[in-house]
């Protein structure tokens, strides 16, 4: 995808915080302007959601009324991923030359309450004791491990990395360290799933600010080419939430579809990678999608894992901020978290976590329910 | 008084439970509950299919903390840990979402048999729902 770049980046850091939801989103957004050196008044349209804080575009309450048009955006947690994607279209399109794409979130404690209705299917679906998140990610990773005759070991791997690179990330959420141990003695929540592999609700906020690939350099020393943005759905018979029955025949997963649509736009492939955020949901999440994404076969994660492949300083460097994991979900911010976090690492601004040897293709892949998967491939421009 | 919890979906019959689904006629997909259109090749010509009997279980997890309302059994105290998992009843093409009924830890590929499971809310109804019990000795 040529002619878009990313020039500007902002963070309101994850967790939990006094202010509301919207007034993250404009923390956010300020870094980011002041990031690309760059006013409110310059940004020509603008993209965002958010799940539970409100409409994305009474933004421009707390940063101006200026004119533009401000798209409101919601595809659950992939709302980050079709946010950037829509900036970026708008930009090629001509539409713009100078684009926002933002997310910002506040829930309540605890896990997502989902109501059946909402998902086209019927009351005993809840009164069963069925409609649980937390059930449909048990059963999907204990399959894929049953499949591909993976040790459950690994996901206490898996989360132990998350909260080893929170730590050292300023701004994460989670800052505490945990061992295989604890993690493996923390409350059983959906076997093989535990509480400590599990990622929380939280609050936050995440802005990008994107413009003409030719107007780049104006903005920013060392801007970063968006060299593929794609969101896609899923085909007939993936795997995925509240589903009451599946086909016995299984078909590819939004994820699976994105990344090879995202490879082929960008012109490179899975080896080229240096550094990858992978959406972590839970500890299985990013086992999974570390096939889906075409990193490794599927049933290969164990080796990768024993290899350290994954680490700060391995060969393809997954989730350095500590991910979802340490971060906690703010449903509309965390797709545009891990594109900020990938800037960050190719800029070379990652500090005590940065991935060594000045990485340059970096890779994010964020995943919603019921199946929408947002991918992107990002270059430091040389 | 005991109710089904819901008769679109549950049939309570003398020999037994059982579970109301459509079988696509023009490319043999099943579905459950019962689909006006074939979700997968969209198709309008869909034929009522009776789930009975026995299933092979496809994967499973367990329940392990109480969940919310509208969970019938939310205010229950003490919880007890339940498992759930996906079936797929013999000579179907469909992997069934259910409730699992058996003393230790599944196993997948183990056989169950559809079976009915009361839950007891508050307000002291008995309401049916469905459930698949363990024929592994
Ligand atoms: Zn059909």
């Amino acid at each position: 995808m040529s002619g878009v770049a990313i020039v500007g980046v902002g963070l309101s850091p994850f967790g939990r915080s006094s202010m509301s939801g919207l007034q993250q989103g404009a923390v956010a957004v300020r870094a980011a302007l002041e990031d690309a050196g760059l006013q409110w008044t310059d940004i020509q349209c603008a993209y965002g959601g958010s799940q539970d804080a409100g409409n994305a575009d009474a933004l421009a309450n707390l940063l101006g009324h200026t004119g533009i048009h401000f798209t409101n955006i919601w595809n659950g947690c992939a709302t980050g991923g079709s946010a950037i994607s829509a900036a970026a279209n708008a930009i090629r399109a001509g539409e713009a030359d100078i684009a926002l794409a933002v997310g910002f979130d506040k829930h309540p404690r605890g896990a997502f309450a989902a109501k059946p209705s909402d998902w086209g299917i019927g009351d005993w679906y809840g009164e069963s004791g069925l409609m649980l998140t937390t059930q449909f990610f048990g059963m999907k990773i204990n399959r894929y491990l049953h499949d591909h005759a993976l040790d459950p070991s690994i996901l206490a791997q898996v989360s132990r990395k998350a909260y080893a690179n929170g730590a050292i990330t300023p701004h994460a959420w989670r800052q505490q360290t945990f061992t295989e141990a604890d993690i493996n003695q923390s409350d059983m929540l959906s076997y093989p799933l535990r509480k400590l592999m599990f990622c929380s609700p939280a609050e936050g906020g995440a802005a990008i600010i994107l413009c003409r690939s030719s107007l780049a350099k104006d903005f920013h020393s060392t801007p970063i080419t968006l060299r593929a943005s794609v969101v896609r759905g899923r085909e007939f018979g993936s795997f995925e939430v509240f589903s009451p029955s599946l086909p016995t025949a299984r078909g590819r997963s939004a994820t699976e579809i994105a990344s090879v649509a995202a490879f082929e736009q960008a012109g490179v492939g899975p080896g080229d990678i240096d550094v990858a955020q992978l959406q972590d949901t839970e500890a299985g999440a990013e086992i999974i999608h570390l096939a889906e994404n075409g990193f490794c076969e599927h049933g290969e994660q164990g080796e990768w894992l024993k290899q350290g492949h994954t680490e700060i300083g391995g060969k393809l460097p997954v989730n350095t901020d500590g991910g979802c994991i340490a971060n906690g979900e703010p449903v509309g911010a965390s797709g545009l978290r891990q594109v900020i976090e990938v800037c960050w690492q190719l800029r070379g601004q990652g500090g005590r976590r940065q991935v060594p040897c000045q990485p340059r293709l970096g890779y994010t892949q964020v995943y919603g329910a019921p199946g929408i998967s947002g991918v992107n491939i990002l270059e430091r421009a040389r | 008084m005991t109710i089904c919890i819901d008769d679109s979906i549950l049939d309570i019959t003398n020999s037994g439970p059982v579970l109301r689904a459509s079988r696509c006629r023009a490319c043999g997909h099943d579905s459950f509950p019962v689909s006006e259109r074939c979700q997968r090749c969209m198709a309008e010509e869909i034929e009522p299919l009776a789930i009975v009997g026995r299933a092979q279980l496809w994967t499973w997890t367990s329940q392990d903390f109480c969940p919310k309302s509208p969970y019938l059994e939310c205010d229950k105290k003490p919880f007890e840990s339940y498992y759930v998992g996906y079936l797929n009843p013999l000579n179907t093409s469909v992997l069934i979402e259910s409730r699992l009924l058996q003393p230790g830890q599944p196993v997948i590929g183990d056989l169950y048999e559809l079976t009915t499971l009361n839950l007891l809310p508050e307000n002291g109804a008995v309401v049916t729902t469905f459930a698949y019990r363990s024929i592994a000795i």
